[in-house]
């Protein structure tokens, strides 16, 4: 009776308002269907972790032991890559390789948002960190949060990351109508697109990981796992691995991954101004990196003999392939003849691209400093 | 080196160019691809 007591007596305001917080992200996953992968083993995972005395939290607790195992390692991370190149066709990138320039031009977020957090007071790998949400891509941030930031804000970034990723439609629309004229969305794109031959396609992803691997050397765990994933894919004799991947892997380490960063939100961890100015600046980051794309673009136009769709450059953000289809929704919007969805997946895997190359420099360059 | 906001910016500055260098380098990689293995024999 007296336990019975103790754990009413431990059950605080703030475990109330997390178990309501888990509540509203299980609610959002089943009702609106906002990433319901992640939304829901995150939301369920924070309601096990504001349980007073909760055992799944402690010291060997089964929650305590997956966040061991496979967040404080990076593991996780790793192998949603693994699964996340095998499901990429990087074949739209390989016939328009320009794309390539909008997957960098949609990272400009992350930098943006990582000078707004430094001025907000945040310390500079926290900043990073934060600033990361900007890569539009959870493992990316998860890998940065867990080395930079610890135990405590991994969840908040992590919330941050997935919810606006799941929140794309809403945001990047008006954002690019915001930056463009309806003449400019109507622009209408190439569509004669040449082959890529088996060969580019298998010898890409090996290249990839040796090229990025020298230029970032940090990026080689995510870049590697990325391209080993696609790989799997291409070279065509493995196809029950491939397919093992894209579903077994990639729904396992969904789910594990989901319910350990849900037991990161633990109330007196969780409920702090920096979660709120997490979430803010996490949406300024996803703006910023439509902005960027966008006037990178325009910019671009200036120059080119040949106009390219500036919503293009909005699909460069890394959020795959939901931005594609927002850019094509749009357009054919403006005009219903237009069709620009593999321009648009093009600078969506260079996006994808992108923001594991600059997550990796930035990590290289903030150890370089050893702060 | 000081953790100041100008510390940040240099090293923001550096990423940028890094990621957009980078870029290029991936670029001239897949034009090289594509040149010499144009097409499944």
């Amino acid at each position: 009776m007296e336990a019975l007591l103790a754990s009413f007596k431990g059950f605080t305001l703030g475990n109330a308002f997390m178990i309501f917080i888990g509540g509203l992200l299980i609610y959002l996953a089943i009702k609106k269907d906002y990433e319901p992968m992640l939304l829901l083993p995150i939301g369920f995972g924070a309601i096990l972790a504001n349980i007073p005395f909760s055992s799944a939290i402690g010291e060997d607790g089964f929650l305590t032991v997956l966040y061991n195992a496979g967040i404080a390692n990076e593991l996780f991370p790793v192998l949603i890559f693994i699964a996340v190149g095998a499901m990429i066709d990087f074949g739209p990138l390989l016939q328009q390789p320009f794309m390539l320039f909008f997957g960098a031009a949609a990272q400009f977020g992350i930098f943006a948002t990582t000078l707004l957090a430094r001025g907000f007071g945040f310390s500079l790998k926290e900043a990073v960190s934060i600033g990361i949400i900007g890569a539009a891509d959870g493992p990316t941030s998860i890998y940065v949060a867990n080395l930079f930031a610890g135990k405590e804000l991994v969840g908040p970034i992590t919330v941050a990351a997935y919810s606006y990723m799941s929140l794309v439609p809403l945001i990047q629309p008006p954002v690019i109508k915001a930056l463009t004229t309806p003449e400019e969305r109507s622009i209408a794109m190439d569509l004669n697109l040449h082959k890529v031959s088996k060969t580019t396609r298998i010898l890409f992803p090996i290249l990839v990981t040796f090229v990025a691997g020298l230029i970032a050397p940090m990026s080689v765990g995510l870049v590697g796992s990325l391209m080993f994933g696609n790989l799997i894919r291409e070279c065509g004799v493995l196809n029950k691995l491939s397919q093992a991947a894209q579903n077994e892997l990639s729904n396992l380490v969904t789910l594990l991954l989901g319910i350990t960063i849900g037991s990161t939100m633990v109330a007196e961890n969780f409920l702090t101004w920096k979660t709120l100015m997490i979430l803010a600046m996490g949406l300024f980051a996803f703006v910023f990196d439509t902005a960027g794309g966008v006037l990178f673009a325009k910019l671009l136009n200036l120059f080119l003999p040949r106009k390219i769709n500036p919503m293009i450059g909005a699909a460069g953000i890394s959020a795959f392939p939901m931005s594609a289809r927002v850019i094509q929704k749009i357009a054919q919007k403006e005009n219903p003849g237009n069709f620009v969805l593999m321009q648009a997946v093009g600078a969506n895997v260079a996006g994808q691209v992108g923001s594991i190359l600059a997550a990796g420099i930035l990590i290289y360059l903030v150890n370089a400093l050893a702060l | 080196m000081a953790d100041n906001m100008l510390t940040t910016l240099s090293i923001l500055l550096q990423s940028l160019g890094l990621t957009f260098v980078g870029m290029i380098v991936l670029y001239t990689l897949i034009k090289l691809l594509v040149k010499y293995f144009p097409e499944d024999k």
